[in-house]
């Protein structure tokens, strides 16, 4: 429909997430008018992001040294750490303010059927760090689905023979939400996870 | 609850259609290969979120069409309540609810039941046991759309572990060996679920069936139903381990409840390969007839039965029996042939490829 060099525009953007064939044609045509200059902002700064990012060498966050920001603060709890599946999940759990330990990336969960097997994990760079960085409790904070709970329990089960503490997040209802609205299953597991009231306003 | 109107665009042969629908028996006659049964599907497609007869999106759209819309007003009490689906040949299907998006099929379920009795219902006695579990299932689902869930997380255990038994290639390692553990782990909780759930059916749904089949022989046979496990009760996960060399070897899980069976036994003997065809058609009728009057016992909510070429099949006694257990809410039927003399439709409609005539 488009001369090629339009074509391909649209094609590459479309292949992003999130961005269906409508949106992609949309910034195409955005991009187009835009002058020159900008377009070698937009393109500089990818190039550039793409040059200087890698992973942190202790806990796979993105990081543009050999260690991250987090792994590098010494006002960090050194006994907590907090396992997750990817970088942006460090991101969501920052914005809580309420863990104060480090982080070690995995960067998936088991999953056979997208060929997601330990060893494509990094799970023994998880167990090195244990002992030499002396961690007390590991927290494991995977996407609540199979096969995050599946992962969550192959990680228990070897980090158990290392006297580790091991826990995982709760699941079940988001604050402010109402209770009508959530659906059976998470209902059905925050009912599961109950406790006793008097224990939360003592935390407080 | 009850179906009162149909609209149909680019579904199946038909381009363009709508129907009335009332309560009682609606008839609809015509031709094979006019389009009779695509009514019937239409009808089902909303209480199951797919086709009752398993076809492919691709097959529902008319040719050379993108999309294939379906409408139904649903009337409860007397409130009007609107379903729309939108059937992609390519592509996610969109729900509609009161023009209001929904996300799941799930919520079409709630709205609208179907009871369905066909030609191939008789495959539920002669079939594998694959058939009589998948009957066990839809009426869980139908039951409580919650067990949709159960079987979902169940059928991901079962592929996430046999996939992994794949990649083994027949071999163990340490890493396959804990792997494993894990999935064996999973697989064996949502199973354990979905096991508890079919059995806990099956005990509820045997008076109902028992009451139906009372109707359709006057003799004394004893008809028995029996839920079998190859696995002991709540040691699925003990059951794996010892199959374990087995699965690796074979490259597919061995045991569990995607291999159970419901055995049926008429005085004794099973009635898939003992009862004479006869009887396997009154068995399957009263599978389909017992469900239809546990999910209105539980739900309070009537499904509408849909008869796909039924009569044809039964001899004019059982014909009786079946019109006389027709509930008085709403039915309808397809024929090709004459109606049994005891049916008298309520309304009628005569199919002409894919174009409708109301006859009355």
């Amino acid at each position: 429909m488009y001369i090629d060099a339009v074509e391909e525009v649209i094609d590459a953007l479309g292949r992003l997430p999130g961005i269906g064939p409508k949106s992609a044609q949309r910034i195409t045509f955005h991009l187009m008018r835009l002058p020159v200059e900008d377009i070698e902002l937009l393109t500089s700064a990818i190039s550039l992001m793409k040059e200087k990012i890698r992973f942190c060498d202790s806990c796979f966050n993105i990081s543009e040294q050999e260690l991250c920001p987090i792994c590098k603060d010494g006002q960090r709890d050194k006994g907590m750490l907090c396992v997750v599946e990817e970088p942006k999940d460090i991101i969501a759990l920052e914005k809580t303010a309420e863990f104060r330990g480090k982080y070690h990336v995995l960067g998936g969960s088991i999953s056979p059927i997208d060929g997601i097997g330990p060893e494509q994990l990094k799970v023994a760079e998880l167990l090195r760090r244990i002992e030499p960085e002396r961690i007390e409790e590991v927290i494991i904070a995977m996407n609540p689905n199979i096969e995050g709970e599946a992962t969550a329990i192959y990680i228990a089960r070897l980090l158990e023979p290392l006297g580790v503490k091991v826990t995982k997040i709760a699941s079940g209802l988001p604050v402010g939400g109402d209770l009508e609205y959530a659906d059976e299953l998470t209902l059905g597991r925050a009912l599961v996870g109950r406790h006793p009231v008097n224990e939360e306003y003592k935390n407080v | 609850m009850f179906l009162s109107q149909l609209w149909l665009t680019n579904f199946r042969n038909y381009e363009e259609a709508h129907l009335n629908f009332h309560q009682g028996i609606t008839l609809i006659t015509g031709n094979n290969g006019n389009g009779k049964t695509n009514l019937l599907e239409a009808i089902a497609w909303f209480a199951k979120g797919k086709s009752f007869r398993n076809t492919p999106n691709e097959a529902l759209v008319l040719q050379n069409k993108e999309k294939a819309i379906l409408r139904a007003e649903i009337l409860h009490s007397k409130r009007k309540t609107t379903l729309e689906a939108e059937i992609n040949f390519s592509g996610r299907n969109q729900l509609q609810i009161n023009g209001k998006k929904v996300k799941s099929k799930k919520d079409l379920q709630e709205k609208i039941k179907t009871t369905i009795f066909g030609p191939e219902d008789l495959s539920l006695i002669k079939g594998g046991p694959g058939e009589r579990r998948n009957y066990l299932d839809e009426l869980l689902i139908d039951l409580h759309t919650k067990n949709q869930l159960i079987k979902t997380n169940f059928e991901k255990c079962l592929k996430q572990r046999n996939t992994l038994l794949k990649q083994a290639k027949g071999k163990t390692t340490n890493e396959i060996e804990a792997t494993l553990d894990v999935w064996d782990e999973k697989f064996a909780e949502s199973g354990q679920q979905l096991a508890n759930e079919r059995k806990n059916l099956l005990e509820t749904l045997k008076p109902e069936i028992e009451n139906t089949l009372k109707k359709f022989t006057n003799n004394r046979d004893m008809v028995l139903f029996e839920y079998e496990q190859f696995w002991e009760n709540d040691k699925l996960i003990e059951a794996l381990q010892i199959e374990r060399q087995t699965d690796i070897r074979r490259g597919i899980t061995t045991i569990g409840p995607h291999r159970d069976e419901i055995a049926i036994k008429v005085n004794g003997l099973l009635a898939k390969s003992h009862a004479s065809q006869g009887e396997q058609r009154s068995l399957a009728l009263g599978l389909r007839l017992g469900g239809h009057e546990l999910v209105k016992k539980t739900t309070g909510n009537e499904p509408i039965i849909l008869l796909d070429d039924v009569f044809s099949e039964l001899d004019s006694t059982r014909c009786q029996t079946l019109i006389e257990l027709l509930p008085k809410k709403q039915a309808v039927l397809t024929t090709t042939g004459e109606l049994p003399s005891g049916v008298k439709p309520d309304y009628k409609y005569h199919v002409v490829e894919g174009s409708i005539n109301s006859s009355e």
